[in-house]
């Protein structure tokens, strides 16, 4: 019943020197690490890892073609697709600056089809195709280089009980059959007409006509888990403490595995707790693109900006402001030394980019003319905020 | 057992306490550092779940139903296994089904409701979970512990039938619960309808996630709620179509809630996004597929097991 992965023994295969359970919570952190990221800069790091496990474990590209070509389509895919409509970065980013865009020489019923090139679009497919690509070409690994043989005893050397070690393991030899069941149902039910591209009718026939693949491959391995069942009861599954055929143990490479793993995952973590790691754009590419409506370009030229607006829209200073911040940070950050009055912009502008210049000093605010001169309020702090890509400022003071 | 789980305990609270102290090192250095709890509140989320049902096995751990041998163990990993290669299948990857107005067509979910329901709490969770999490890594992209859990408990509180001893008694209860529930949801949709529906993606058109909800998708629970009631009509005379179908129906509301409502802190959904953009989308469907397909498998298992006497 059981069609198995593609294991072989490998040798000098770099990953199968390694004990399964090493392995196993290497692969876990390394997960966990990558889908942390959105920088491309970081995700190179976990890219030169998968690449370099991928290189070393001897696994052929005769015996890998169909893993590879299905995961490398469906990279290709989605970056792509990604890149020429730009939806899928949205989440991350909320800017685009604009290189080029390129239009169709033609139109159909008025739509002529344009591919806007972003700066944005361009690092998000490159940062989106190095998390895909190391997330999954180490996955395609493991069916690859874990013996069958040790997936319940790693299971179990990883702290599980026995019988869910067992039902991982089962699980895992389980996947390709059912997938070969599924392709041989499928199959039978074409040759008698059955067509999967072509559902019709509403919504509950639609539904019912996936009956004739759901139901004769589930109820095909219920039945066939008797057999299962039987063999394991014959052997007392599940009646003593459980042995096992198989003995792992550890070597030195594996202590270093682990702790690798481990640091990496707690250094991920902390990084993206402090905001590391979100996704970066080169500014210089992000400056030479931009659509410059008097920005600053750079902290001094901010400052500058700031004297001037707050002398503008204050009395002249009784004295010299000193600067007490002038940084480039989003709104969400500067929000923290801004007044609370202070209103947000509008809902997406959390994360957008600003020059934030506070300066300390003493301004009189001229005011309504009603207002006696005693009265006139005083002003210890102007605060400007200058939108990096369109020049939009804030100023605040209180 | 306790030993273990005192320890199970104690790394817990120090990975905690060690991440407490980062954040705290972290603002001592600079105060500028800000705190990003996306990541972590997936994990908090997955430790929230845990606990649920953890909770729930403490108040019934004397019942049989948590008692695992090793049917339950081959049945786990059939079902997970069956879970993984069906969500692989229909994920949009490999079969691309048509999606009738916004509904996408993912059968998948009548396993973990299936197993549940036939085999008991603890398969169900297995087949859910674990099921979600090999399906996710076979297509090899990203990582939501979160949805794994909820679909656990999916499969879970299909399974907690056998808590009552008459099955039939706890269906109406069951079915006045779940009734409330689809409702209110429905109600939010109304009052929320040009919402987007985030699940929806038509690659052609150009839409990912982001187009609004279709009537039919927005009603989609209702008309579950409707199907399901036709169920126990049809059906009225073999009671383990309508336990199931009944059960079913609240294991998705709750095991989809719980993913969709998290989402809320992880996403930083308001409610009503996470309700008719994540919420209604996903347990909409799925409640009309264990509406059509459960009453088959439950059929189709019954005489198997009249054939082989077992």
């Amino acid at each position: 019943m059981l069609v198995s992965w593609r294991y072989r023994e490998r040798p000098g295969s770099l990953i199968q020197s390694f004990d399964p359970r090493a392995w196993w919570v290497f692969y876990a952190c390394f997960l966990f690490s990558t889908l942390v990221f959105w920088d491309f800069r970081y995700l190179l790091f976990f890219f030169a890892i998968a690449l370099f496990f991928v290189l070393t474990s001897r696994i052929t590209w005769r015996e890998s073609r169909r893993a590879w070509t299905f995961i490398g389509f469906f990279i290709l895919f989605y970056t792509t697709l990604t890149f020429l409509t730009g939806r899928g970065g949205m989440e991350v980013y909320e800017q685009e600056t604009l290189i080029t865009s390129i239009q169709a020489p033609f139109s159909i019923f008025g739509w002529t089809p344009t591919i806007e090139i972003t700066v944005e679009r361009i690092f998000f497919a490159i940062s989106q195709f190095l998390r895909l690509f190391s997330i999954s070409s180490m996955t395609i690994l493991i069916p690859y280089s874990l013996n069958p043989a040790h997936y319940g005893v790693a299971f179990h050397g990883l702290g599980m009980p026995d019988k869910f070690a067992y039902a991982m393991d089962l699980t895992m030899r389980f996947i390709p059959t059912f997938g070969r069941d599924f392709q041989l149902t499928l199959d039978a039910q074409r040759a008698r007409g059955y067509e999967l591209e072509k559902l019709s009718g509403g919504l509950v026939a639609q539904v019912r006509k996936m009956a004739p693949l759901i139901i004769p491959v589930t109820i095909h391995a219920l039945i066939g888990s008797e057999d299962i069942i039987d063999a394991m009861d014959l052997r007392s599954f599940g009646v003593g403490k459980r042995t096992w055929l198989e003995k792992l143990t550890y070597r030195l490479r594996d202590y270093f595995l682990i702790p690798l793993g481990v640091l990496i995952l707690v250094g991920s973590i902390t990084l993206s707790l402090f905001g590391f790691g979100k996704f970066w754009v080169p500014p210089g590419m992000q400056e030479k693109y931009a659509a410059w409506v008097d920005v600053p370009k750079n902290r001094q030229e901010a400052i500058d900006m700031a004297m001037r607006a707050c002398a503008a829209a204050h009395s002249t200073p009784e004295e010299q402001p000193a600067v007490s911040v002038a940084k480039l940070t989003t709104w969400g950050e500067a929000a923290k030394s801004l007044p609370a009055a202070a209103q947000q912009p509008d809902s997406f502008a959390l994360k957008d980019t600003y020059w934030l210049v506070v300066l300390q000093g003493k301004w009189e605010h001229p005011g309504p003319v009603s207002v006696e001169p005693e009265k006139m309020p005083i002003f210890n702090r102007c605060i400007l905020l200058i939108d990096i890509y369109n020049g939009e400022r804030t100023l605040i003071s209180d | 057992m306790d030993k273990k789980l005192i320890s199970v305990a104690l790394s817990l609270v120090g990975v905690l306490v060690f991440f407490l102290l980062i954040i705290w090192i972290g603002g001592m250095m600079n105060e500028s550092l800000q705190l990003d709890e996306t990541a972590l509140l997936r994990f908090v989320f997955v430790i929230i779940g845990l606990l649920i049902v953890f909770v729930v096995f403490y108040l019934t751990r004397e019942n049989e139903i948590w008692q695992v041998g090793t049917r339950e163990v081959v049945y786990m990993a059939i079902g997970a296994a069956l879970y993984a290669v069906f969500s692989f299948l229909f994920n949009g990857t490999v079969f691309v089904l048509p999606s009738v107005s916004q509904v996408a067509l993912r059968p998948a979910i009548v396993i973990p409701m299936f197993f549940g329901y036939t085999f008991g709490p603890v398969v169900g969770f297995f087949t859910g979970a674990v099921g979600n999490m090999f399906g996710d890594a076979l297509t090899g992209f990203g990582l939501s512990p979160q949805w794994s859990i909820g679909n656990g408990l999916v499969g879970m509180v299909a399974g907690m039938v056998y808590l009552f001893k008459d099955k039939k008694r706890s269906l109406d209860t069951v079915l006045i619960v779940s009734g409330v529930l689809a409702a209110l949801a429905t109600l939010i949709y109304l009052l929320n309808r040009n919402l987007a529906n985030m699940l929806y993606y038509d690659v052609e058109n150009n839409i990912f996630g982001d187009a609004q909800i279709s009537l039919i998708a927005g009603l989609s629970l209702g008309i579950g709620f409707l199907l399901v009631l036709a169920v126990r009509y049809f059906y009225r005379k073999n009671i383990e179509v309508t336990a199931a179908v009944t059960w079913a129906m609240l294991g998705n509301i709750i095991g989809i809630g719980f993913a969709a409502i998290s989402d809320i802190w992880i996403n930083g959904f308001s409610f009503p996004v996470a309700i008719v953009g994540e919420f209604i989308p996903a347990a909409g469907p799925n409640l009309i597929f264990a509406a059509v397909l459960l009453p088959m498998l439950v059929i189709a298992y019954q005489s198997v097991r009249r054939q082989s006497g077992r």
